[in-house]
């Protein structure tokens, strides 16, 4: 009965050990999949001809005899939206028409003034001018469809007359059968919304295509290009396709989201069609590829990290990171190797303990703070250095970080050195001081390893400590290590603080998250590869 | 206390080199079994005075007085913690590594105090060396393992290192197992019995004149056992080995001179035949025949 008791208790707790395992790697999992599915995307993904004008432009990627044949192509569909908007902006804006036939009478007016005329018809032509001009633009002006036809009628009295032939003049009758037409399709007394409406539109279509050809190049960076992905120029089509409202479904009540589509605004005029057809050949428009851009792990990004890659991060990352190690594994190791081999059991050593146990629990923000009051604002300027923030000051902070760490997994390698080994080298005539340099130190190596490795995961992801330290926004590659760097624990702050870039780019973010786990996993792997190839050296296998 | 102790040592390196060549051991280097018979130079090696040896206040060894003879095989006998480790491991000063002993009375080394502060510790172990209870060669290949010793007194040169390193082995009869491939193989990946008999010869390659063994079989098999007894035969030709057993079938076998200790005190101290078959003290014989302890 007992025994059975105990199997049972046994595999009860090899149970639980194994739901507590596989609970573990299903939180891990949980976490790391989507980081990893959504980071990829930043590197493989479909890039449109956006994207390729992008490269060109930048790092001088691509032919550009290919890429101006394709933007040809492209913009002969492009051209055709662009058109489309634009006559249905003509015309809608009756402000704009408004002005026009204003300009129209004066440039008649002016062609009157050259003309070698008589006075009298120079001046009765341009009262007549005057007098067509005022009814166009009561046409315009008019909110009632008849009154505005009306209107029209009158202007159209004159297109038979002679003065009017083969001048300036003649435009007002063009405009006058296009507002005609226009009557017939909309509402004049929705003209003000379908401005409105069709700004928006603009908008749209200036994301999707970048600015209007023959626009002046925007200032900002993320304004010169379209969409350059393919998942943003869907993200586009979507909003260009429908549109959201807040509409009063009861009196009283909050307003309602609603979904509708953007083509129902227009309807029955002549941008009704233009939706239908964007959505039909919308692949034209872009002429996406799946491409795999490695090169975002070397590019330098765009002012706002908009586009480009994380390249001078990971250059950043990687100097912090190694700076810090060097400083960090001698000292933790001389400073474990003096805990147990030479200091005793007295106040002193006990109160140095106990030091390093509470340094391993302090907040990195801490760290930080002081790594800029002790380094950068007391330290440097005391040695004529410049108290800039800087990668030296930065990995300093990380090496103190990550110091105790460091000493108490040196301190348990060397402990567990087997006396033997000392012992027997000691017993060879070896002093001290030897005995740990050829004996205890390579046997303690693959331990030492391990505290290396547990420090440099932390240090490559540490933030607060680079905070005020090392690390900046924005900048240059670093020239030496007096210089502040890019790294990517702050970037990915920055991008989700800073400027909230990563709400309109996630992909960035999440690439340069990935590109961080990515290089702790190599880095990581590296150190293990080295501690089990020493350790099998160590084993004699 | 550590800190002079390293000067001392550091200092005691420096002049090694010419005191390895003036060592008596020398002539031994062409054939490390020397055929010389053992009784040439047959003298008391070691000598204990009214030696105790403290661990804080408790006395493990109780003045104990006895002579070592550098052409035998001494056998240290006794129950457990009765203070033959000790003993032993004093000879070389082992017990230094902890903390709160201390030493009294007299402890001579070929005619000079172990305990003496001016000593060159570093010189005292190359003489003395020692063998321990559990194997343990250093995680590092077996060439390197031999060639410890000689590179501490400061020898670089690979063929004069090859040469120790074989005459070594050979001496340790370990050479025929790890001739080829084997020198570069770590040691860790050398049975048990190989590893001791490694332990051996990197002891050896310091060219002692003492070797002192603290249990050497007691964490082997029969069979291991066997050949380091063999190994133990050959080796009393050109050494003195001090060997501490907790075999009596050992102490037998292999010794020359016995010596019972009890409680910290030395007991009897006598021909191994004497002791074996006509014990003088009645401790004794309770003890060999195992009615105590």
């Amino acid at each position: 009965m007992r025994t059975r008791l105990r199997s049972v208790f046994d595999r009860l707790f090899t149970g639980c050990t194994y739901l507590v395992v596989a609970m573990m790697v299903a939180v891990l999992l949980v976490i790391l999949i989507p980081i990893f599915r959504r980071g990829a995307s930043a590197i493989v993904f479909r890039e449109t001809i956006e994207f390729r004008r992008l490269q060109f432009d930048m790092n001088d990627r691509g032919d550009i005899e290919v890429l101006k044949a394709e933007e040809k192509q492209v913009n002969q569909f492009r051209s055709k939206v662009y058109k489309q908007i634009e006559d249905f902006k003509q015309a809608v804006d009756t402000a704009a028409l408004f002005d026009r036939a204003d300009e129209i009478y004066r440039d008649f007016n002016d062609e009157l003034r050259q003309a070698d005329i008589p006075r009298t018809q120079y001046l009765t032509t341009r009262i007549v001018n005057q007098q067509i001009r005022d009814h166009l633009r009561a046409a315009f002006e008019a909110g009632d469809p008849n009154q505005a036809k009306e209107s029209l009628d009158s202007v159209m009295e004159f297109s038979e007359d002679q003065r009017f032939v083969g001048t300036v003049a003649e435009e007002f009758f063009e405009l006058a059968q296009q507002f005609r037409g226009t009557l017939e399709q909309i509402d004049l007394a929705s003209q003000r919304k379908y401005l409105a409406e069709v700004e928006q539109v603009e908008e749209i279509v200036r994301r999707m295509f970048g600015p209007k050809p023959g626009e002046p190049v925007p200032s900002m960076m993320r304004f010169r290009y379209g969409a350059t992905r393919w998942d943003m120029a869907q993200r586009q089509l979507r909003a260009f396709l429908y549109t959201e409202q807040w509409v009063e479904t009861e009196p009283g009540q909050p307003l309602e989201k609603t979904v509708a589509l953007r083509a129902d605004l227009f309807e029955g005029t002549q941008l009704y069609e233009l939706f239908d057809y964007v959505e039909q050949n919308y692949e034209r428009f872009f002429n996406p590829k799946l491409t795999f851009y490695w090169q975002y792990f070397i590019d330098d990004s765009t002012s706002g990290r908009y586009f480009g890659g994380v390249g001078p991060e990971i250059i950043g990352t990687l100097l912090l990171t190694l700076m810090s190690m060097i400083v960090v594994v001698p000292l933790g190791v001389i400073s474990a190797a003096y805990l147990v081999e030479c200091a005793g059991d007295n106040m002193i050593v006990r109160i140095i303990r106990m030091g390093i146990n509470t340094l391993a629990g302090v907040p990195s923000i801490v760290f930080g703070l002081f790594g800029m009051a002790f380094f950068m604002l007391f330290l440097f300027p005391a040695l004529g250095m410049s108290s800039r923030p800087s990668i030296l000051a930065g990995s300093l902070t990380l090496s103190i970080l990550t110091l105790p760490v460091m000493i108490r997994s040196s301190e348990e390698a060397i402990k567990s050195v087997p006396m033997g080994y000392k012992e027997a080298s000691l017993a060879l005539g070896a002093s001290e001081f030897r005995t740990f340099i050829t004996v205890t130190l390579p046997a303690a190596l693959p331990g030492i390893l391990t505290g290396a490795i547990l420090s440099l995961s932390r240090v490559a992801g540490e933030t607060a400590p680079i905070l005020f330290t090392a690390a900046v926004a924005l900048g240059p590659v670093p020239k030496s290590i007096m210089e502040p760097t890019r790294a990517l624990s702050y970037g990915t702050y920055d991008m989700a603080v800073g400027d909230r870039i990563a709400m309109l780019v996630p992909h960035q973010q999440f690439g340069m998250v990935l590109t961080l786990i990515t290089l702790v996993l190599l880095l990581n792997a590296l150190s293990i590869i080295l501690r089990a190839h020493i350790f099998k050296k160590l084993q004699g296998r | 206390m550590t800190q002079t102790k390293e000067i001392k040592t550091e200092s005691g390196k420096k002049g090694n080199h010419d005191n390895a060549k003036t060592t008596n051991m020398k002539k031994d280097t062409q054939n490390a079994i020397d055929t010389l018979p053992a009784q040439k130079n047959c003298r008391a090696i070691i000598e204990a005075k009214n030696f105790s040896f403290y661990y804080g206040s408790f006395a493990a060894v109780k003045n104990v007085t006895m002579e070592i003879k550098s052409c035998e095989v001494t056998a240290i006998i006794g129950p457990s913690g009765c203070g033959k480790s000790t003993f032993l491991r004093s000879i070389n000063r082992m017990n230094d590594l902890i903390p709160h002993v201390h030493a009294e009375g007299q402890l001579l080394f070929e005619g000079t105090d172990i305990y003496d502060k001016r000593i060159n510790l570093v010189k005292l172990r190359q003489k003395v060396g020692m063998v321990f209870q559990k194997p343990n060669p250093f995680p590092k290949s077996v060439f390197d393992n031999v060639a410890y010793g000689p590179r501490l007194q400061g020898m670089r040169n690979h063929r004069k290192l090859m040469a120790i390193v074989e005459q070594s082995l050979r001496a340790a009869a370990l050479w025929d197992e790890v001739k080829d491939e084997g020198l570069k193989k770590s040691a860790m990946a050398l049975s048990g019995g190989q590893q001791q008999r490694l332990c051996i010869a990197r002891a050896l390659a310091t060219r002692p004149n003492v070797l002192l063994m603290d249990e050497p079989c007691s964490a082997l098999d029969p069979l291991a056992t066997a050949k380091i007894e063999d190994l133990i035969e050959q080796l009393k030709k050109s050494y003195t080995i001090v060997i501490v057993t907790h075999n009596m079938q050992q102490a037998a076998r292999v010794s020359d001179r016995t010596a019972f200790f009890c409680l910290g005190e030395l007991i009897e101290y006598d021909l191994t035949p004497d002791i074996f078959s006509n014990p003088a003290v009645k401790q004794t014989e309770d003890y060999i025949t195992g009615r105590f302890g």
